[in-house]
């Protein structure tokens, strides 16, 4: 059956393109399914490399939530291609997370792979940029060591900027939890960071 | 632990959480009241307070970084993986019902081979035997049997002499036949359910990220 939703007109460019992409690919257009692709590879990837911060696993997490995503084309029911997009990976995130938990054998890249480069900073100068840098390597590693959903839903809080009940609908539990998770993944972070809070009191 | 200053075992009691609800800006009106009191007598809650707040600043600076993050390889589909992933359409879907509805049947199964030990004993014990019985009576050269003249003495000397003999041979007959038949339901129900499981398991373990 044809849900209405997916064909309704959307005012967002982006969401107009990407419903446009969708509607091609569902009927069998393997190039527009890979413009897709294209447009959300970036964001997705640098979603799930904060959930999962072994980059190897984050690449095969977002390859298999593209698959999947391939896969149940059928299942969109309209409404933000992105946010349908991002819950796959979330999910697929979530199972990569799950494979680590039982198979504990790569490290955290920030921690002991030489390939992990902290972005660069946006600023120019030295200090500051430094101590951007510093602090950011401190903070990836420390959400790096808390538990998985406290990580998940701040990394798409505060990194990824959606909102909690988005988050609730992604990771399917109420906007109680929700909260609970940010704000006792706060806390942690807090734990964790207690030598190092000089770096982030400005 | 008897070293620590009285204010740190006081903050220990207090709601760290109440701080981060607030800190966050979701504390209800009542939560702003208590977490202000809090804050008014704890030093130690005022500095969490203001730590939380700079780590919710910082790790909103990572969303800079995250747009940064280019992604390591082209993830787009080749011909050959969209035609894989087409085959496997029901994939996920076919497997999970099928392993589903192996274990139902092999519990319902199981249930019946259970129910069925019951009637097949009974049938062998009570049942059985005195319908044997009867028909044994038929031929054995009782008055007014009808066949009775049509019998070889020989088959009538068997059939008077073991007429108990038969009833019971019959009984216990139908009797191992009815376990022969409740075992053969127990093992096809146990080797669906395992198959069942086996799916499920399959499955599970091929499952990958869903929407």
């Amino acid at each position: 059956m044809e849900d209405r939703r997916s064909n309704a007109i959307s005012d967002d460019p982006a969401q107009r393109r990407d419903l446009i992409l969708m509607e091609r690919a569902r009927s069998g257009d393997l190039d527009a399914f890979n413009d897709l692709v294209v447009c959300y590879q970036d964001l997705l990837f640098s979603l799930v490399v904060r959930m999962v911060p072994d980059r190897d696993q984050a690449s095969d997490a977002v390859q298999e939530a593209f698959f999947s995503a391939y896969r149940n084309m059928h299942a969109f029911r309209g409404g933000s291609v992105r946010s349908w997009l991002s819950r796959i990976t979330i999910n697929a995130a979530m199972d990569a997370q799950r494979l680590k938990k039982r198979r504990p054998a790569d490290p955290y890249p920030e921690l002991e792979d030489d390939n992990w480069q902290p972005p660069a900073p946006a600023t120019d100068d030295p200090v500051t940029s430094s101590l951007e840098s510093e602090r950011h390597r401190a903070l990836n590693a420390a959400l790096a060591r808390i538990t998985a959903d406290q990580r998940s839903a701040i990394v798409l809080f505060d990194i990824q900027g959606y909102d909690y009940g988005e988050i609730a609908t992604m990771t399917g539990v109420s906007l109680g939890t929700v909260k609970s998770r940010i704000h006792r993944g706060r806390l942690a972070l807090r734990d964790l960071l207690a030598d190092r809070m000089d770096l982030f009191r400005g | 632990m008897a070293d620590r200053p009285a204010s740190a075992v006081e903050h220990d009691r207090h709601d760290l959480e109440l701080i981060a609800r607030v800190a966050a800006g979701d504390g209800s009106p009542a939560d702003l009241r208590m977490a202000q009191a809090q804050r008014a007598e704890c030093s130690e809650c005022r500095a969490l307070d203001s730590d939380l707040r700079a780590i919710a600043t910082s790790t909103r600076a990572l969303a800079n970084d995250g747009a940064a993050v280019r992604a390591p390889r082209d993830f787009r589909l080749t011909p050959k993986d969209a035609a894989r992933l087409r085959g496997r359409g029901l994939g996920g879907f076919f497997p999970t019902r099928l392993g589903g509805a192996l274990v139902a049947m092999g519990i319902v199964g199981i249930l019946f081979g259970s129910g069925v030990v019951n009637v097949f004993s009974g049938l062998g014990s009570a049942g059985a035997a005195p319908a044997q019985q009867t028909i044994d009576e038929k031929f054995s050269g009782a008055p007014g049997a009808v066949f009775a003249p049509a019998h070889s003495p020989a088959a009538g000397n068997y059939s008077t002499a073991t007429g108990k003999d038969n009833a019971t041979t019959g009984g216990a007959r139908d009797a191992t036949s009815g376990d022969r038949s409740t075992n053969t339901v127990l093992i096809i129900s146990g080797a669906v359910i395992v198959a069942g499981l086996g799916i499920l398991l399959a499955a599970r373990n091929g499952r990958r990220a869903g929407p």
